[in-house]
């Protein structure tokens, strides 16, 4: 039972840290097309 | 990105929320009754948490959209992103909740009141997406899905607090509850706490680069334009 608690809680975590790195990456992204910082 | 909000930002994803996992998967006695299922809490109550959060956000930029006309393109954004990140943190809610329905249970759905409440919640706000989607051409597009958003959050206090709680239910007494006590033991209180923390200021970060996202996005679109 705790390994089904443990593996939602893990894929969250990886989720949402995957998912600011590539928010933070396209930001990036786009400054450097605008020519903006 | 600066710099310092990098650092906050690698130290909470790297050194806080493992610390959060270690203290809710090891460090907290597992609930009375629920047993060990009962850890999933300090996740599922903070992503319902940031949910309901994301839609209070994304009706006050609604409200100040059709109140003033400063900065409405920016508030566009941000109430449209609101509402997504809105939708994605309530996903997650139904995800942990169903799990934790299974184990308690024995069954991922059973259309309890609150599971049926926030399904309802959750139609509404798709709903929201399919309008913003087909107004696309429609120079009243930000206005009409605004009073839309309006709307919603209206509707939000009902299907997360009252209803659940009218109906007889199998969810576990909530944090906000009749007697007005929150019944877990201190180590509990304080993980659970941490971890709403955590998830707040993680919230908070998303919704900014998603803001930051959407504005250069259309500052790009300007230019192309121009050009």
């Amino acid at each position: 039972m705790t390994i089904e608690v443990t593996a939602t809680i893990l894929i969250i975590w990886f989720g949402i840290a995957i998912f600011i790195y590539r928010l933070d990456r396209k930001v990036k992204k786009i400054e450097e097309e605008i020519g903006e910082k | 990105m600066k710099i310092y909000h990098r650092f906050i930002f690698y130290f909470l994803i790297f050194i806080v929320m493992p610390a959060v996992f270690l203290m809710a998967l090891i460090w907290v006695p597992p609930a009375e009754f629920l047993g060990e299922s009962s850890r999933i809490l300090y996740f599922h109550v903070p992503v319902a948490w940031i949910s309901v959060v994301s839609f209070i956000i994304a009706g006050y930029h609604s409200i100040m959209i059709l109140c003033t006309e400063k900065g409405r393109t920016e508030r566009e954004y941000k109430s449209y992103n609101a509402a997504y990140s809105g939708i994605v943190f309530t996903i997650l809610t139904v995800i942990t909740g169903s799990i934790w329905a299974k184990i308690s249970w024995g069954s991922y759905w059973n259309w309890d009141p609150r599971e049926t409440s926030i399904v309802i919640l959750m139609l509404i706000y798709i709903s929201y997406f399919s309008l913003y989607s087909a107004l696309k051409d429609n120079t009243n597009r930000t206005m009409i899905s605004s009073v839309y958003l309006l709307i919603a959050m209206i509707t939000m206090p009902f299907f997360v607090f009252i209803i659940p709680r009218v109906y007889p239910s199998l969810h576990p007494d909530t944090i906000i509850n009749a007697d007005r006590k929150i019944h877990l033991e201190a180590a509990m209180k304080l993980t659970l706490f941490t971890s709403i923390a955590v998830f707040t200021i993680f919230y908070g970060y998303i919704f900014r680069l998603m803001n930051r996202i959407s504005l250069l996005e259309h500052r790009l679109q300007e230019k192309q334009n121009d050009n």
